[in-house]
């Protein structure tokens, strides 16, 4: 019997297994639900892990679970930076040289300090009970690193001194414990692709960071430039990992990571990390949760193995029918059903259907798949509807799909057969 | 302008000043037509967001020049935007570029800023009289803080004056509709056609 890694694996590779692959994200779902004391009578007592072993559902552990670090808050503590440790890296990375690091406040607002030969700089976030209970395990960045021209240089001292070695025993062990019930992604060296994408998504906001792109376009290169050495390092320390799955950069947005931009900044480092994972019998996901229409040659033609997270219309621009027909070729769609479907708010029971029936027609022959909720089961879904999506991709998920053929089996149809198939004179 | 070429805008500006040119012909001839120019190039995928940021920031920049003359001549009534994220949301990328494109197309912008409540937005819309009130939400948990604040707004008897806009990742037309909001864009470049539609067409 084929199980849940087995088949996952298998579409990542491109090939035709004998159902398409459920795995939906519950992480947020759950802690919001959790903490707030409304998770479903029945799942009280579960991780999310075992709700959805329940339910028959593969485990989700592409992104990190950020809510689940290996020895406390400490880990995501230089979360304003971009530097975590979480159970899905096969390294561990600590400043070197001269760095000294204060932290003043706790959790729900810290200050933290970088003290170098170079200056220092600082951050402020954290992530408060209010936020978790909103469906975050991801601390906010009040206040970035960047504040002035002189902080480029304490940041490129600070990370051009970090240092990383081979460390999978947390992989491992995590691998251990999540079996065949799923694939575990191990983590690159940050949730940003490229080291030019890290300062974008980590060190300033986002209107800034544009302003500075053309202002200090000079001091921006050349902090990339002394941080890629980090991202050299831990595409080495994966390579030579027993990670058979890689999460390598997240967040692709054709705004904030226009086309030009995409093309120059993000691709070719997804390519790099692609060849050389590739080479090493490793597959290559990204985290492409965001509005692609303009990327999606870029993204197709990046080199990586997998888009994960894909979200369609109606969160974004691009029909999940349009995502399968121009990436199937070369990509396996990992998600495919945005959350909003999920919501009543947004969504009435017929949309819901009627994005299920259009999602079965759209994605013939149903290879290159992998279904699941992009990016995460929002915190307020409907659970009888994530229910009713795993049922029904039980029941017409079967490969190969033949195009347009996909119907829901109406209960009237079903209790027809039931009843037939009962009687004995109807057989001989 | 069109470049983000703030210092070589501001000494165009200062030169027309000097020729004569009226601050207001200046602002609307110039300035904002050539943010149209911008908007529209933007639409049709000529250019991207940081050209449009950058020729808004430079725009925002000579609007300090143009201000002391403006001054003196007759006032044309600016639409006014309170513009924020709401309640339990911190996320502001969305809402920092719509407020940016915004005010670079000549509307003038209050910024709430993030994790607003409802009863600050209304307190804020009674202070400041907008005649748009944009709300951004990226989290599907705090979506419902949208309503509330439209609910407000009616039990104020504000409903009429204020024209309700709302955007973000998870929100959508239909929940635009079901909370009785007057418009909804699905990203920043439309966020700004749909504003203008809004102060066009009567409540």
């Amino acid at each position: 019997m084929t199980t849940h890694k087995e088949r996952m694996l298998a579409a990542m590779r491109g090939e035709m297994v004998d159902v398409i692959p459920f795995v939906p994200r519950l992480d947020l779902w759950w802690l919001a639900n959790s903490l707030g004391g409304t998770l479903p009578q029945r799942y009280r007592e579960m991780t999310h892990d075992q709700i959805a072993q329940a339910n028959g559902w593969a485990l989700y552990k592409m992104v990190p679970d950020f809510a689940s670090v290996i020895s406390g808050p400490e880990d995501i503590l230089h979360r304003a930076i971009g530097l975590y440790r979480f159970r899905q890296a096969v390294y561990r990375w600590d400043f070197g040289g001269d760095v000294e690091v204060r932290v003043e406040g706790e959790g729900g607002q810290q200050r933290v300090e970088y003290r170098t030969p170079r200056g220092t700089v600082s951050t402020l976030g954290g992530l408060s009970e209010e936020m978790k209970r909103a469906g975050a395990s991801l601390g906010w960045t009040q206040e970035h690193v960047i504040k002035q021209p002189a902080d480029y240089e304490v940041i490129g001292y600070i990370f051009e001194h970090i240092e990383v070695r081979p460390n999978p025993g947390n992989f491992l062990a995590y691998a251990r414990e999540v079996g065949e019930d799923g694939v575990i992604a191990a983590g690159g060296p940050s949730l940003a692709a490229s080291p030019m994408h890290h300062i974008q998504k980590e060190f300033l906001d986002p209107t800034r960071f544009f302003f500075e792109y053309q202002d200090h376009y000079g001091l921006m290169r050349n902090l990339a430039e002394r941080i890629t050495p980090y991202f050299e390092k831990v595409l080495g320390a994966i390579a030579d990992s027993p990670a058979e799955v890689v999460l390598w950069g997240a967040n692709y947005d054709d705004m904030l990571t226009y086309p030009p931009y995409f093309e120059r900044e993000i691709a070719p480092w997804l390519a790099r990390a692609a060849e050389t994972l590739g080479a090493r019998g490793k597959l290559v996901a990204t985290h492409t949760d965001g509005e692609n229409r303009g990327l999606m040659d870029l993204i197709r033609d990046s080199g990586v193995h997998v888009a994960e997270s894909v979200t369609p219309h109606p969160m974004t621009k691009v029909d999940i029918a349009e995502y399968y027909s121009r990436w199937r070729d070369k990509l396996t769609i990992m998600g495919g059903i945005p959350e909003c479907v999920l919501l009543e708010e947004t969504a009435s029971e017929e949309e819901f259907e009627a994005f299920l029936d259009h999602l079965f027609e759209s994605v013939a022959p149903g290879d290159r798949l992998i279904l699941g909720v992009a990016d995460s089961v929002p915190p307020h879904a409907v659970f009888e509807r994530l229910v009713r999506l795993g049922e029904r991709i039980e029941s017409e998920g079967g490969l190969p799909l033949a195009a347009g053929a996909a119907r829901t089996i109406s209960k009237q149809r079903l209790e027809e057969v039931a009843v037939r198939i009962s009687t004995p004179s109807a057989t001989p | 302008m069109i470049a983000g070429d703030g210092a070589a805008l501001d000494a165009r500006v200062r030169e027309l000043l000097g020729g004569k040119v009226s601050a207001r012909e200046i602002l609307d001839r110039g300035l904002i037509a050539g943010m149209e120019v911008i908007s529209d190039r933007f639409k049709t995928g000529e250019v991207f967001i940081p050209e449009v940021l950058l020729a808004a920031r430079a725009v925002n920049e000579v609007l300090e020049v143009l201000e002391p003359h403006l001054a003196g001549e007759k006032q044309q009534e600016t639409s006014r935007v309170l513009i924020g994220t709401v309640k339990g949301d911190l996320h502001d990328i969305g809402k920092n570029m719509v407020a940016t494109m915004l005010r670079g197309v000549g509307f003038e912008i209050r910024d709430a800023g993030i994790n607003v409540a409802s009863e600050e937005f209304v307190r804020q819309a009674e202070e400041y009289r907008p005649h748009i009130l944009a709300m951004s939400a990226l989290l599907t948990t705090t979506m419902p803080e949208m309503k509330k604040v439209v609910d407000l707004l009616a039990r104020k008897g504000m409903r009429r004056s204020v024209r309700v806009l709302v955007g973000g990742a998870p929100v959508n037309r239909k929940f635009a509709d079901d909370i009785g909001a007057d418009g909804y864009a699905p990203d920043a470049g439309e966020a700004v056609a749909v504003a203008r539609d809004l102060v066009a067409s009567p409540s």
